[in-house]
């Protein structure tokens, strides 16, 4: 051997990056020896980039920054992050600026050394393909069919409408039924669902009645059928079921009937582990039984974590077996307490409210009374509201913080008395008390009288829509806490208690979301709580683009991923669930990626600031 | 100006007709524009590997480069020559890493030479305190074609010194090392004591030091004259 031309060190560097370390040995040796090296300067402001020799540029030292043409940042770059690739896969210029922030070294890859390297790996030239497509990916969240968690109706809807109106005689429907060979018939006037006839109903309706076959359907049939749409989880669809004790479920898309999804398709469809928890909290008899399912819970987090279940899908379980448990309590409340003397709605905020609970979920709860009680009635309420809120708080659902809680007296009120909070909060909103009421306005009728809840709702709805001077509040609340990030693209970490250097993604990440997409909801007028929800409403509104909103629903899912893995580490290292997550500890595809959700809160942050504070904050 | 580059041409004819090995003549003949800009000229980072410091006892082990073409630096043309010495490389081993073994089947001085004279080839040579790198390489061509070579050179220690000494800062000679000197740019340092490592080194810190003194729109002479 008379030569050796490779330099180690640029080897060890460019093996740390994604995604070089998918490159064959000797693809990488190629890329180490055949690179060039420039130097930029600050002086010089830009990088110029020559479009007819085009290159992939790796930032080795430095900071950088890409612009579009109208000065718009859309990424900045430190070690380790790319440019110039577009031009590369395109062979167009781009009107991007790379501004340089400060002086560093960038290596750079000419096109045929590029070429050989994709030739090489798949995976080398997805990376470059995916990151021109500029949306985020979470290509990690695929939702794997085996695992019934992430099942939705969806999966197991027969797309075949076999319908008939109302006018026809029972013969005619049995006769279509045994053609198709299905146990149910979807019956449709004027293109609305009016109704179903089931086998059931031919027989016990029917038959049982001494009734033939010249009935028309219209007088046998189950009318306004429960619906369910098409995007729930079979494991909803299946809970309906159960609480009604009904077999058929017409599914629909956008109001609009697509099909049917019966009992055997959800047996089918196996799975049953949150149905079985949720079968038990039905069966449980006392707090001790269900203090003893709640144990079970993490288990279930964990499975579903491990099964790569979307966060938006696990944290919808999670509120559902947490509403069960609700739902139990004051059924097994009022057996101890007797019947309640009048109609209440169980409502329920934060995070129950949004259905996106987590590990460690504190509880935030309140009670609308039909009237005001007196003094026996207010007796009863208080003790019902504490046994079921220190049940919750025995099975894990912790007190909440603030007392926002229907055992506490001023959260459990008669309809005229939320209304006053909530016109307070509208009319006069102080900073500081919006801080502590945002929560309210996730708000969701747990169970209980819907017609008072649906009054607030339509009372708070009317207030918020159009609001400026509340939305403008609220959007200055939003952005009063940014991503973390700095400067130079890096991460800004805070010391968690024991000392090390963490992002976190909760209060830096999820809750900004959140908070943002609240200010929309209201503006909007939106009765969703739920902030995928809201998301999928704003879809196609003037206030929103319809890519703003999908960066923000993709934003979100990625963070509340990562923030969901990163309990399921802490849980798999027996420590307590967190929120905070070390950086170093995950790959630098995902500290990519993580940037560039946050970036997309950044952006999401000044369109709001924009839109609503303008020359108020 | 153009008086002394006449001079100088005179020189480099008169050292090129006492040559009779075409390598060396063509070396001698291709003049590098000294006026030209940096970013319109081309550069040749060198480093050598030596058994010691003397350049009439010890001998050359190795040489490593790396061009700078147009204010880039491109690897794809690097080398890295390892030479067969006449003696033992004795303890200078524990200094470069190379030992005897790794010597048995490399190049003679001779060819190394040769090689790096066609890559210098109207190219202005860079060293990390070069005049060590010179006095090597003025020593070997005096072995083996018996007359001397001219090596315009740019000193990036010289350089670095002259910057520091600017700054009013009184500084420690380590300060000047090339490791050192790379990491007040925020330069990676390479794999040091390897001669294509240093060269590298080199070759970043001179476009670093460009920058700094006042761009790439500097004439190699405005450079060379920080070099003496």
């Amino acid at each position: 051997m008379t030569e050796d031309i490779e330099i180690k060190e640029i080897k060890r560097f460019l093996q740390t990056l994604i995604p070089f370390d998918s490159l064959s040995p000797s693809a990488l040796s190629k890329a180490a020896t055949g690179l060039s090296i420039k130097y930029f300067s600050s002086q010089t402001k830009h990088v110029e980039i020559d479009y007819n020799n085009p290159n992939l540029y790796i930032v080795r030292t430095g900071a950088f920054e890409i612009r579009n043409k109208r000065q718009e940042l859309i990424d900045r770059l430190g070690e380790g992050d790319y440019f110039g690739f577009q031009s590369l896969l395109t062979g167009q210029s781009v009107d991007n600026q790379v501004p340089i922030l400060q002086d560093g070294l960038v290596y750079l890859i000419d096109q045929p050394l590029f070429s050989q390297l994709c030739n090489d790996s798949v995976d080398f030239e997805r990376f470059f393909n995916r990151a021109h497509a500029k949306r985020l990916t979470h290509s990690s969240v695929t939702v794997d069919d085996k695992v019934p968690v992430n099942l939705t109706v969806k999966h197991l809807v027969h797309h075949s409408v076999i319908s008939m109106t109302s006018d026809n005689r029972v013969e005619q429907a049995a006769r279509l039924m045994s053609e198709h060979r299905i146990s149910s018939l979807l019956i449709i006037d004027n293109e609305a669902l009016i109704g179903v006839l089931t086998d059931r109903d031919l027989r016990s309706r029917v038959l049982a009645q001494g009734l033939d076959g010249r009935t028309t359907i219209e007088t046998v049939m189950t009318k306004s059928p429960i619906c369910i749409d098409i995007n729930a989880l079979a494991f909803e669809a299946s809970l309906l079921m159960s609480t009604h004790n009904i077999h058929h479920l017409p599914v629909l898309s956008e109001e609009k009937v697509v099909g049917m999804i019966t009992t055997t398709d959800i047996i089918r469809s196996q799975n049953n582990q949150p149905i079985f928890l949720i079968g038990e909290i039905a069966r449980a008899t006392c707090v001790d039984s269900l203090v003893n399912i709640s144990k079970k819970i993490p288990e279930l987090l964990q499975s579903m974590i491990a099964s790569d279940a979307r966060a938006e899908e696990i944290g919808r379980v999670l509120t559902l077996v947490s509403d069960s448990l609700t739902r139990r309590l004051l059924i097994l409340g009022e057996e101890k307490f007797g019947k309640a003397p009048m109609a209440y709605s169980w409502i329920v905020f934060g995070s129950q409210g949004r259905m996106d609970q987590t590990a460690g979920s504190d509880q935030d709860n309140g009670m609308i009374l039909q009237r005001e009680p007196n003094d026996d009635e207010a007796r009863y309420f208080k003790c019902l509201t504490e046994y079921v809120c220190g049940a919750l708080d025995a099975c894990g659902y912790v007190y909440c913080p603030g007392d926002i809680m229907a055992q506490t007296d001023k959260w459990r009120v008669d309809l005229s008395s939320w209304k006053s909070y909530f016109d307070h909060w509208v009319n006069t909103p102080s900073p500081q008390a919006l801080l502590n009421a945002s929560i309210f306005f996730d708000m969701r009728l747990l169970t209980g009288d819907q017609q008072l809840f649906d009054e607030l709702q339509h009372f708070v709805n009317g207030a918020t829509k159009g609001n400026q001077i509340f939305i403008a509040s609220m959007a200055g609340l939003a952005v009063s806490s940014t991503p973390p990030l700095g400067f130079f693209g890096k991460f800004v970490l805070e010391r968690d208690g024991e000392e090390n250097k963490v992002l976190d993604l909760k209060h830096r990440g999820v809750a900004l979301i959140n908070d943002i997409v609240r200010v929309y909801a209201l503006h909007e007028g939106l009765s969703q709580a739920n902030t995928q929800q809201r998301l999928n409403q704003l879809l196609g509104r003037k206030i929103l683009s319809k890519n703003d909103v999908k960066s923000l629903k993709d934003a979100l899912e990625f963070i509340a991923d990562l923030r969901l893995k990163n309990q399921g580490e802490q849980y798999l290292a027996n420590k307590p669930a967190t929120n905070f997550l070390k950086p170093k500890t995950v790959s630098r595809l995902l500290q990519h990626q993580l940037k560039e959700a946050f970036e997309v809160v950044h952006g999401a942050q000044k369109g709001l600031q924009s839109k609503f504070t303008r020359g108020m904050f | 100006m153009n008086f002394k580059r006449l001079i100088a041409t005179a020189v480099r004819k008169r050292l090129a007709s006492k040559a009779n090995v075409p390598v060396v003549i063509e070396f001698i003949k291709a003049l590098p524009d000294l006026s030209r800009a940096f970013e319109c000229s081309e550069l040749l980072a060198v480093d050598l590997e030596m058994t010691g410091l003397d350049a009439k006892e010890h001998e050359i082990i190795s040489i490593g480069w790396v061009p700078i073409i147009h204010g880039e630096i491109k690897l794809a043309q690097a080398r890295n020559l390892l030479i067969t010495p006449s003696k033992s490389v004795g303890d200078s081993a524990t200094i470069h890493g190379i030992h005897d073994r790794d010597l048995a089947d490399a190049m003679s001085l001779e060819q190394a030479l040769e090689t790096l004279l066609v890559a210098l080839k109207g190219k202005v040579m860079v060293g990390h305190h070069v005049s060590l790198d010179v006095a090597f390489l003025r020593q070997a061509a005096k072995c083996i074609y018996h007359h001397s070579l001219p090596f315009s050179a740019i000193d990036t220690l010289q350089i670095e010194a002259a910057r520091l000494a600017r700054q009013g800062e009184h500084f420690d000679k380590q300060l000047l090392r090339l490791n050192n000197s790379a990491d007040r740019y925020g330069l990676p340092s390479g794999d040091a004591h390897n001669a294509l490592g240093d060269a590298l080194t080199t070759a970043q810190l001179l476009l670093a030091q460009v920058a700094a003194i006042g761009g790439a729109h500097l004439s190699l002479k405005q450079l060379l004259k920080f070099s003496h």
